[in-house]
């Protein structure tokens, strides 16, 4: 399993996946999560080789999720696709471990773009 | 309040639809007989409460762009009784990105999607029945159904 998605909306689950296939990772395997608890629970079946989250999502943010699997030892690749587009929130990411941010809404080569330097291009 | 420019509502749901879409500012709201929906959302650090009232056909567009739906496909599921969770989801989703120019200056961050203002929280209510602020768009998404995109902010 290549990539664990973690995000409440189904809608968004889908676009990111779809913008992951047009960025050239067709072959690509992921497991989704609705949010941070339970992506927490797939973690103790799935090692991805890279993590996808949202931000603000019910039970367990996304900012939460990447402290609480950090403060494991967790070292996953770890990026968020979120709405939240201030320099405070990038900070906050980037000091916490995470290795890249998008905005929504965001274009294929975005995500190429952040993919490919994790997952050595498609 | 920094005022939400037609430029950016363009480029912000552009970006997400892939289509043109066309923005207008306008002085005064005229209310299309449709549907409406209501997103609320926290704006930090004040913990002030802005809303977003738009045309559920407007949304619905949006939504059914993201979905890959035909407007033929949006008109159906606008027009059910009932809105199917998918698309509802996706309405979701682009309320929720719309958060972006929600506040220019602020972080807004999108709290809960609403079919009937009725049922805001007491604080979004108030936004709603006398907000200091009004900001009243029509977009326009090609090849799709239109409407109205109010932004209302208190002091």
């Amino acid at each position: 399993m290549d990539l664990l998605l973690v995000d409440d909306s189904k809608t968004m689950r889908l676009l990111v996946q779809r913008a992951i296939r047009q960025a050239g990772y067709r072959s690509l395997t992921v497991c989704e999560a609705e949010n941070g608890a339970d992506a927490i629970e797939k973690l103790k079946s799935v090692s991805p080789k890279l993590i996808l989250s949202d931000w603000n999502m019910p039970e367990m943010s996304g900012i939460d999720f990447l402290k609480k699997i950090r403060s494991e030892n967790n070292k996953t690749p770890f990026g968020f696709i979120t709405s939240e587009a201030s320099k405070e929130i990038k900070d906050m990411a980037m000091s916490n471990g995470a290795n890249f941010l998008i905005t929504k809404p965001f274009a294929p080569e975005d995500v190429q773009d952040a993919l490919d330097p994790i997952l050595g291009g498609a | 309040m920094a005022e939400p420019t037609p430029f950016a509502i363009t480029q912000l749901f552009g970006g997400l639809v892939g289509r043109n879409v066309t923005v207008t500012q306008v002085t005064k709201y005229l209310p299309n007989k449709v549907k409406q929906m209501y997103g609320t959302y926290l704006v930090k650090p004040m913990d002030s409460t802005r809303i977003v009232q738009a045309d559920l056909p407007l949304l619905g567009s949006l939504a059914g762009c993201l979905l890959g739906l035909p407007s033929d496909a949006v008109k159906e599921r606008v027009g059910a009784a009932e809105i199917e969770e998918g698309f509802r989801d996706a309405i979701h989703e682009v309320l929720n990105i719309a958060s972006t120019i929600v506040s220019t200056e602020y972080r807004a961050v999108f709290q809960k999607m609403f079919a009937d203002p009725v049922y805001l929280p007491s604080e979004a209510a108030d936004t709603f029945k006398d907000p200091v602020y009004r900001n009243y768009f029509t977009i326009k998404v090609d090849g799709y159904e239109g409407g109205n995109f109010n932004i209302l902010a208190p002091l």
